[in-house]
């Protein structure tokens, strides 16, 4: 048995210029789409392309970036630029540590100077460095090389005299060497303080190196005539918010032919400023490109593109068999007739049933029997359906005559007699009902059926798709599981754990910072709490539900709107739009990311919404504790008997049933 | 670059009596709730005695203590604004001992550059070993973590091939702090664990090891690891500069010592030697809360004589 994880790379910032292109699979709507519309290197438009953590912002940027283009092209550089008509300076914005330009008593406008020209010279060798790459592969004519040295030594003369570059070496010689004493300067500002950058000279305007290297290169070399040149600069999100702006003004002040991309976390885009203060326009001069979204627009160009993925990895160890294939299954008719073994009167629900007749009806025992014989099924679903239709009625007079017409109604919904209430009970909750069963009989709540449902759950993020599929792989291989080409099968036990454990890993993952970090995991034990009590409540009052709406009023709120925004920037709930005449336009719709789903036993799909008043909102979101407790019980009091007292039913924690 | 043999330089374990027969122009230690750094402040024998009061520790004014010095701040996250406080009260001339025992890690290697900068050349390091930490493996020291980044003046020049990044971090109990770090750094192409061997005490490595493996497993890494005593700063030096030698080649290299306070010495000593002005930086996540008490009991207190480079 081999124990090699399919599986156990999950970070396209861990793979090598070579694995990017080797791991690759066309991202849907990338070549002929919406994605590939607005990502199109030959455009001349900028773009901040955003998304949330591992929906594939980093693999989708190296795709593009020079080195592994390099590679794709086996190091042909001239032909990398006939064929692609573009160059992708690639360069994680993380890379420059750039806390270091901040603090120290230091004025921020001083910084935002420094940082500007910092990163301009950064880029410049950069871009210097392809330059230089080709230079040795395609050895171009020496005159020309000089031209570009000459031309470049006038550049920087337009602000201090006497530079005179012979060679490329002496212009990044050159370059590196500010860098060093930029560095010296900002790593010891702490102990120089305003001292700092006395003496620093800016040798050159914003920008200015940036867009005109490009255009001495295409204006001198035949290789970069008609050639993009792109900086792809990653991971927005780890600047500080005073050196956001400069990004900006970068996009604006773009010259042909560069431009810029720019990747970032839903959370990383703060700011459309510029440093003059004013912003830049989405559609004249930028583009934004949310990943994760559009992939969420086709869930099933997307389960193409993972099955693609997810066979790739296999095939990388010697596994020919589809994703499909190798997963043990379950389904509802399983699970009845394992449940049909404990008899009708001994599954759990139907006992719950018996205790409250018994605590909260004045029945005698006889009674008791005869209603529980009405609603029990050797079906124990059929037998859920029975008791939410008898619940429905639990206040009504004479529910002993009430059991027996439901059972009787249940017979004629069987016999597909139209006309029960049963088509609606089924139609509305029945996937509720069988995570009721799973739960009561102490399972994971859902039913394993397959790749889909880790699809699924990952919702269009690659990277939570991997993990989920190591995790699982990781318990197959501790299990000992069969992993050889013919006999391949990993167990539900497998999955099971595989999935929790994801999810977890997914909770705790979520990048926290500050107070409004903590509340927001809090707000969001609070709502998923909620809405597990729905779920596994006897009569929900929604089906299916994993979402919640809140009217704008309760936004006017700031703390409130500003934790919602947060929480939505960092992927913890997802936000909808509704088509509803009782939807206000600012009326806000949010879905617990599936991700999370399973810590609280809380369904995929999006069929019941629960409306959050503005009470409950505000106890919601924020650290306080007891008005959410007595709407908590208010709530869940009219979905369990006696459907009406103020039992507490208050449990937050999570929905760990499982572990 | 200039290769030391940190093994040499002097450690011992001190009693109560000998620490107070050593007499320092100025002693500083950092306030907490932990009865072994309260024991060490009365017993050092000082001209001037400097309780640090951080502000992640929450204390009210009300409760700071009656003897000493006091030096606060109300900027969190702050390691220049209270350490630069200091000045008035140090040269490069005087004779200074450091309690590193109640220190939050980034002001405690903050301060040390600074004493560097200073001219110091010598210096005197304490540390108190706890009998253990009060809720064993589970105990958190840190609450809301607002940034990582690199401490001040630990920064380095990075290199624009930023190909073969490397980290090199000693986990400690705080979870939280391991799994920031490895996303801070996720694009380091290799990862490298300095446990504290032999631990503190010995449930401690196992406990280590467990809160470890926990980020570990769930961030997919895969990692080397070595070891350096967990109260030994000279070989944690030494390690790191082992580690560095067979890792020679990196593009830019990240440091992060989130273990105890003697191997956050060690990393600093190393990096003041051998890293500075290169492409090398010490990086944490600062936290806005530090819990005032996480230990219990005391059982060796070290001292630690550390020579500096200077600037």
């Amino acid at each position: 048995m081999s124990n090699i994880n399919p599986f156990g790379i999950t970070k396209a910032a861990q793979l090598t210029d070579i694995e990017i292109n080797s791991y690759w699979v066309d991202v849907p709507g990338l070549n002929s789409g919406k994605i590939g519309n607005i990502l199109n290197p030959k455009d001349k438009q900028s773009i901040y392309i955003l998304g949330g953590k591992g929906c594939g912002k980093t693999h989708l940027l190296r795709h593009f970036s020079y080195p592994a283009k390099k590679n794709y092209y086996k190091n042909d550089i001239s032909n990398l630029l006939d064929k692609e008509g573009y160059i992708g300076i690639y360069f994680l914005l993380s890379s420059l540590n750039s806390s270091r330009f901040s603090g120290c008593n230091v004025p921020e406008e001083v910084w935002l100077k420094i940082f500007q020209y910092y990163i301009d010279i950064f880029l410049s060798q950069k871009l210097l460095l392809i330059f230089e790459e080709y230079c040795i592969e395609q050895n171009p004519a020496s005159s020309k090389l000089l031209k570009f040295c000459e031309l470049f030594s006038k550049l920087i003369s337009k602000k201090q005299h006497g530079f005179q570059f012979k060679a490329l070496r002496d212009i990044t010689s050159f370059l590196n060497e500010i860098q060093q004493d930029i560095d010296y300067r900002v790593n010891n500002a702490a102990f120089l303080e305003k001292e700092s950058f006395t003496g620093l000279e800016i040798l050159f305007n914003n920008g200015e190196l940036l867009f005109q290297i490009p255009k001495l290169l295409s204006t001198i070399f035949n290789d970069f005539k008609e050639i993009n040149f792109i900086y792809i600069l990653d991971e927005l999100e780890k600047l500080e918010e005073f050196q956001k702006p400069y990004i900006n003004t970068l996009v604006w002040e773009t010259e042909l032919p560069t431009t810029i991309w720019v990747g970032a976390r839903n959370y990383g885009f703060t700011t459309r400023k510029t440093c003059s203060g004013e912003l830049i326009k989405q559609g004249s001069e930028y583009d934004i490109l949310p990943l994760d979204v559009y992939l969420r627009e086709d869930e099933d160009k997307y389960k193409t593109f993972a099955i693609k993925m997810c066979n790739q990895r296999l095939e990388r160890i010697g596994i020919n068999k589809n994703i499909t294939e190798i997963f043990d299954k379950e389904d509802e008719q399983y699970l009845i007739s394992t449940l049909a073994q404990k008899g009708k009167r001994n599954l759990p629900h139907i006992k719950q049933l018996k205790s409250y007749l018994e605590n909260q009806k004045n029945l005698n025992h006889k009674e008791i029997s005869e209603i529980l014989e009405n609603i029990s099924d050797k079906n124990a679903l059929h037998s859920k359906y029975k008791a939410y239709a008898f619940y429905k009625v639990w206040n009504d007079k004479d529910i002993i005559q009430k059991s027996d017409d439901i059972n009787k109604e249940f017979q004629r919904y069987l016999n597909n007699e139209k006309c029960t209430q049963f088509d609606s009970i089924v139609d509305h909750y029945k996937s509720d009902f069988v995570s009721q069963l799973l739960v009561e009989s102490k399972k994971p709540s859902y039913l394993f059926k397959g790749i889909s449902l880790f699809i699924e759950t990952s919702w269009c993020c690659p990277r939570s798709l991997l993990m989920i599929l190591r995790n699982i792989f990781q318990w197959a291989i501790y299990n000992g599981e069969d992993f050889s080409e013919e006999n391949i099968s990993i167990s539900i036990n497998s999955q099971s754990k595989g999935l929790y454990k994801t999810s977890k890993w997914f909770l705790d993952d979520i990048e926290i910072q500050g107070e409004i970090g903590l509340v927001a995991i809090e707000s969001l034990n609070k709502i998923a709490s909620l809405l597990k009590a729905v779920r596994f409540s006897e009569k929900p009052s929604e089906c299916s539900v994993s979402s919640v709406s809140i009217k704008s009023e309760a936004l006017t709120n700031i703390n409130v709107s500003d934790l919602i925004r947060y929480m939505v920037n960092h992927s913890i709930v997802i936000e909808h739009t509704r088509k509803d005449k009782n939807f206000k336009e600012n009326d806000k719709l949010l879905q617990i990311n599936r991700m999370l789903c399973p810590l609280w036993d809380l369904p995929y799909s999006r069929r019941g919404i629960l409306s959050l008043n503005t009470h409950l909102i505000n106890s919601i979101f924020s650290l306080e504790y007891d008005t959410y407790k007595k709407i908590y019980n208010e709530r869940i009091n009219s979905m369990r008997p006696p459907f009406s007292s103020s039992t507490d039913h208050f449990q937050p924690k999570l929905g760990l049933n499982y572990d | 670059m200039i290769e030391n043999d940190y093994t040499i330089y002097y450690k011992d374990i001190v009693s109560s009596e000998s620490i107070s027969s050593t007499k320092y122009d100025v002693f500083i230690s950092a306030y907490n709730s932990s009865q072994r750094v309260k024991d060490i402040f009365s017993k050092v024998t000082a001209k001037e005695k400097i309780w640090l009061i951080f502000p992640e520790y929450s204390y009210d004014q009300n409760d700071y203590p009656k003897t000493g010095k006091i030096i606060d701040s109300n900027d969190t996250c702050n390691e220049t604004q209270i350490i630069s406080q200091l000045k008035p009260h140090l040269n490069k001339k005087l004779k200074v001992c450091i309690d590193i025992t109640g220190f939050i890690r980034p002001h405690l290697i903050y301060l040390i550059a600074y004493l560097n900068n200073i001219g110091i050349k010598i210096l005197d390091t304490i540390y108190s070993e706890p009998l253990a930490y009060s809720n064993h493996e589970n105990t958190k020291f840190s609450k809301s973590i607002t940034e990582t980044r690199v401490v001040k003046t630990c920064g380095g020049s990075p290199n624009i091939i930023d190909t073969n990044d490397i980290l090199i971090f000693s986990p400690g109990y705080d979870t939280k702090l391991i799994s920031q770090v490895l996303s801070y750094k996720k694009s380091c192409v290799k990862k490298i664990q300095l446990l504290g061997f032999p631990s503190l005490q010995p449930d401690m490595y196992q406990e280590n090891v467990l809160n470890s493996w926990k980020v570990l497993d769930s961030e997919n890494e895969n990692l080397d690891t070595y070891y350096a005593p967990a109260n030994d700063p000279f070989v944690t030096a030494q390690v790191l500069q082992e580690i560095c030698k067979k890792n020679d080649g990196f593009s830019n290299l990240y440091l992060s010592p989130l273990s105890t306070k003697p191997q956050v010495l060690g990393y600093i000593i190393y990096y003041l030697w051998e890293c500075k002005n290169k492409n090398v930086n010490i990086i944490f996540p600062f936290a806005e809360k530090y819990d005032q008490m996480t230990s219990q009991g005391r059982t060796k207190t070290w001292l630690y004589t550390i020579e500096l480079p200077g600037y």
